[in-house]
């Protein structure tokens, strides 16, 4: 497993324009004046945002090896699929917990908040960080390759956090949208912070729930092996 | 061949989708419990479809989804895409949970009831169509096995014909320069003995011309004959020496010959035969048995030979016989002998193959 995670880092190492976006992005969210000095919801929407195209950027190598038939060579080496697969999403998810520590660290010292609020905002990041890699494998699986893969995720993804409340407060959102929106898990990602900002800690432990069982869908569904 | 799309897995994936969402449109959950309660059952329906783990665990699920029920209504909703996944795994008894889930908690509720019905019209039919497929799929795995072993079979038909038409060339060798050195060579060798007494009886005899141009004739015809008789004689082994030399090759536990009759009457057919039994029963002791000794019985009568293997090396598994021996069975059978095998105190394989007078000549 470790020769397969450290092959992986060299190769997302290989991705320079990404990693230089990935460190880039939330830079300039963090820098964006947020309105009325009260905790920047919205700055955190945006970051969820580059959360999900972070993880489906870091993931093109998953489908680029089936593309490629790299991953009909992978099946003939002496290594099992699990063992390809969590090396792989341990490398990622080391690269995304990097990003989201950055900044974790640059919104403590630019942006208004309690201590707690801070600490739950981290789970909430961490946790969303692993929807979105989850997220990204499921979504791979139903494409043959990665250009057409992107060009519908981009309009998804931007559609999902939109719908979700990710990019305006929730309290904006109609109620019949609301209807719709609880079904994606955006919407629980904006809603966790909207509940931590408002100190109903235990409610939003089970909107990270949610976020986890999402995550187990979508990596459950996404984990199987397929080679085209 | 089945298309993957009209695979009843692929239409019970395709109706836990609309069930869920039929769910959540009469949910409509703005609970944040509620939600995590839905997305939880189907991250657990998920799981068990996706690692196969079959229904001892579904158990589970289900006296976790009734003991919540206490608490929450709604997990009566969310218990039916469970009780499909047990129908179509022929749990038959997830109708009585149905049923007790109706008559329990919701007697009067319509939507349960419309749930609980199109759990037991699309749970059955799925069921009957997986068992169809299995069905079917088994019937192509016998095929595909009895079409191996046809294949395998046919390759060893021609084996055993090149094997024998080869066995036979070298026998008839073997019988023309056994011929040629005992008659032959005999009559030639006394022929030029009696021509050398000849010449040391009368002296002036070695100094006559036609004498020695004769004398030399004869020497180089008997050199020339043991010559063929040597070049004739076929340099690989069969028949007997053949065996002899399978025995004294084995050296996986000892090995003990015993012999009784006589082995000039035995063709070259019986020899392959026999040479086939016995390296299939020695290749057999070295693969799957811990023997310590091993007997070898060649006993031939008049009227039949008999091949007994014995080995000390039972494991107590009771093994049918593999492709070889079925196959050399077969053989022993088309000849009119038989073959038996005996795995009680000792493996004990005995084979028994009629002589016909007329073949054996040959």
């Amino acid at each position: 497993m470790s020769a397969v995670f450290e092959l992986s880092l060299k190769r997302i190492l290989k991705q320079r324009l990404t990693i230089i976006l990935m460190m880039v992005f939330p830079i300039i969210v963090v820098l964006i004046p947020q309105s009325g000095g009260e905790i920047p919801i919205i700055g955190y929407g945006l970051f969820g945002l580059i959360l999900l195209f972070s993880a489906f950027l870091l993931t093109k190598q998953v489908i680029e090896d089936r593309q490629y038939k790299t991953i009909v060579r992978i099946a003939a080496a002496p290594i099992t699929h699990r063992d390809y697969l969590v090396g792989h999403l341990a490398a990622y998810m080391m690269v995304l917990s990097i990003q989201v520590l950055a900044f974790w660290v640059l919104t403590q010292i630019a942006w208004a908040g309690s201590f707690t609020f801070h600490v739950w905002a981290l789970l909430l990041l961490v946790m969303f960080a692993l929807l979105s890699l989850s997220f990204s494998l499921f979504w791979h699986t139903f494409f043959k390759t990665y250009a057409t893969s992107i060009a519908v995720y981009s309009i998804a993804a931007n559609l999902m956090a939109l719908v979700g409340g990710m990019s305006y407060p929730l309290e904006y959102m109609p109620d019949d949208l609301r209807r719709v929106a609880v079904v994606l898990p955006t919407y629980w990602y904006a809603y966790g912070f909207e509940l931590i900002g408002e100190a109903r800690y235990f409610t939003a432990l089970i909107s990270l729930c949610i976020l986890g069982a999402f995550a187990i869908i979508f990596l459950t569904i996404g984990s199987r092996r397929r080679f085209e | 061949m089945l298309k993957p799309l009209a695979h009843p897995m692929y239409a019970l994936y395709a109706t836990m989708g609309i069930l869920y969402s039929f769910i959540v449109i009469i949910l409509q959950p703005q609970n944040p419990a509620v939600f995590f309660l839905f997305t939880l059952s189907i991250a657990i329906v998920v799981i068990r479809l996706r690692f196969d783990l079959r229904c001892r665990w579904i158990m589970v699920d289900i006296f976790g989804y009734l003991v919540l029920l206490i608490f929450f209504e709604v997990m009566a909703l969310l218990i039916i895409p469970t009780l499909i996944m047990m129908l179509y795994y022929d749990k038959y008894y997830s109708v009585f949970i149905a049923a007790l889930l109706w008559f329990g908690f919701f007697f009067l509720d319509v939507t349960i009831l419309v749930l609980i019905v199109f759990m037991l019209f699309s749970g059955l039919f799925l069921n009957r169509w997986h068992l169809e497929v299995n069905r079917a799929k088994k019937n192509v795995d016998a095929a595909r096995i009895k079409i191996y072993d046809l294949e395998r079979e046919q390759d060893m038909i021609l084996q055993t014909q090149d094997e024998l038409s080869r066995v036979s060339i070298l026998s008839e060798r073997d019988r023309i320069a056994q011929k040629l050195h005992d008659d032959l060579g005999h009559e030639l060798t006394g022929a030029l003995l009696a021509l050398r007494a000849l010449a040391s009886n009368q002296e002036n005899l070695s100094e006559d011309a036609m004498f020695s141009a004769l004398k030399t004739r004869l020497e180089g015809a008997v050199g020339q004959l043991k010559d063929t008789v040597q070049n004739t004689h076929p340099d690989t082994l069969h028949g007997f020496d053949a065996m002899k030399h399978l025995i004294e090759r084995f050296t996986y536990a000892d090995i003990y010959y015993q012999q009784d009759g006589d082995i000039g009457i035995l063709s070259a057919h019986h020899w392959h035969v026999l040479l086939g039994v016995l390296k299939e029963a020695l290749t057999n002791i070295q693969k799957h048995s811990q023997a310590k000794r091993v007997d070898v019985e060649l006993f031939i009568s008049q009227t039949v030979v008999r091949l007994m293997v014995k080995n000390d090396g039972v494991d107590g598994s009771n093994r049918s016989d593999g492709l070889g021996l079925k196959y050399m069975r077969r053989r022993i059978e088309a000849l009119g002998g038989s073959m038996s095998v005996q795995s009680q105190m000792f493996f004990i394989l005995v084979c028994v193959l009629p002589i016909d007078k007329e073949v054996s000549k040959t």
